[in-house]
């Protein structure tokens, strides 16, 4: 097995893997519970916190602190270490915002 | 409007430079000067975004979405209402603007990804292919969910017509 020479393949990529997989996450979210609060009037209900904006409101909201909740665990998770993630979670997690789209 | 407008400019640039120093034969380090230049456009394009997103939901979109009082019959003053009055505008804001208002917030969210990426791992992370791919995978995405996003927002103000413009009919509506 040939060592590398190259310093950056020890940088550790689990911040970089945590942030990649945590945007995805919040990313597929809004388009999850935009979808809930239109097809169900309970959910749509649940998510309107601020009237003026209606569901848009609790869809952004809550998709923003999953995102964050989810960013903090997972990099405390993986933060220190070099992931090894198949190349099929990185096309999942990439490809996550187009999905959404 | 002007916010997004700036941050839809800027992507291009920020494309431009990711894509430059993550192609193959690009040096393997930048000077401090450009990595500083860098942090500071992205992080500049961060604030763009998520000002344009809570700008956009929390100050037009009350107004836009805004009840006319019972008896009103010019609904100039209520661009959703009046979207939702004809079957020729209908499309408009169920497809355009229920796009529109969700596709947007994508932007921000890829945005601060990649620029805490970038400004974390430098040239660094785009030894890394597919970390690289998927950094600038969430790029072009942020990319095509604002100019989604803006594309509609422009056509809803000019033409859905909001404006009195001349109407574009998206897809025949039901009213």
């Amino acid at each position: 097995m040939t060592k590398s020479n190259n310093p950056v393949e020890t940088i550790p990529n689990g911040p970089d893997a945590a942030a990649i997989l945590a945007a995805g996450i919040g990313c597929a979210l809004v388009g999850i519970l935009a979808l809930a609060g239109d097809a169900s009037d309970r959910i749509g209900k649940l998510l309107n916190i601020y009237n003026p904006v209606g569901t848009l409101s609790g869809v952004t909201t809550l998709a923003i602190i999953v995102w964050l909740v989810s960013w903090f665990i997972l990099n405390q998770r993986c933060g220190q270490r070099q992931s090894t993630w198949p190349r099929s979670m990185w096309s999942h997690s990439s490809g996550w915002p187009l999905v959404c789209c | 409007m002007g916010f997004g407008a700036l941050f839809m400019l800027a992507f291009s640039g920020a494309l431009a430079e990711l894509y430059r120093i993550s192609a193959p034969g690009a040096p393997s380090t930048m000077s401090t000067r450009e990595q500083n230049l860098l942090n500071f456009y992205l992080l500049a394009m961060v604030a763009l975004a998520w000002l344009t997103v809570f700008s956009g939901a929390y100050v037009i979109y009350p107004w836009y979405r805004a009840v006319p009082p019972a008896g009103v019959t010019d609904l100039a003053d209520y661009p959703r209402r009046l979207l939702l009055s004809s079957g020729k505008t209908s499309e408009w804001h169920n497809v355009g603007m229920e796009w529109k208002e969700h596709v947007a917030w994508l932007a921000p969210i890829a945005t601060t990804m990649v620029a805490y990426v970038t400004i974390k791992y430098g040239r660094a992370i785009f030894q890394h292919r597919n970390m690289r791919i998927a950094v600038l995978s969430f790029a072009v995405a942020a990319f095509v969910a604002t100019g989604v996003a803006g594309a509609f927002g422009a056509f809803l103000n000019k033409y859905a017509p909001v404006r009195g413009g001349k109407v574009i009919v998206l897809m025949q509506g039901e009213k």
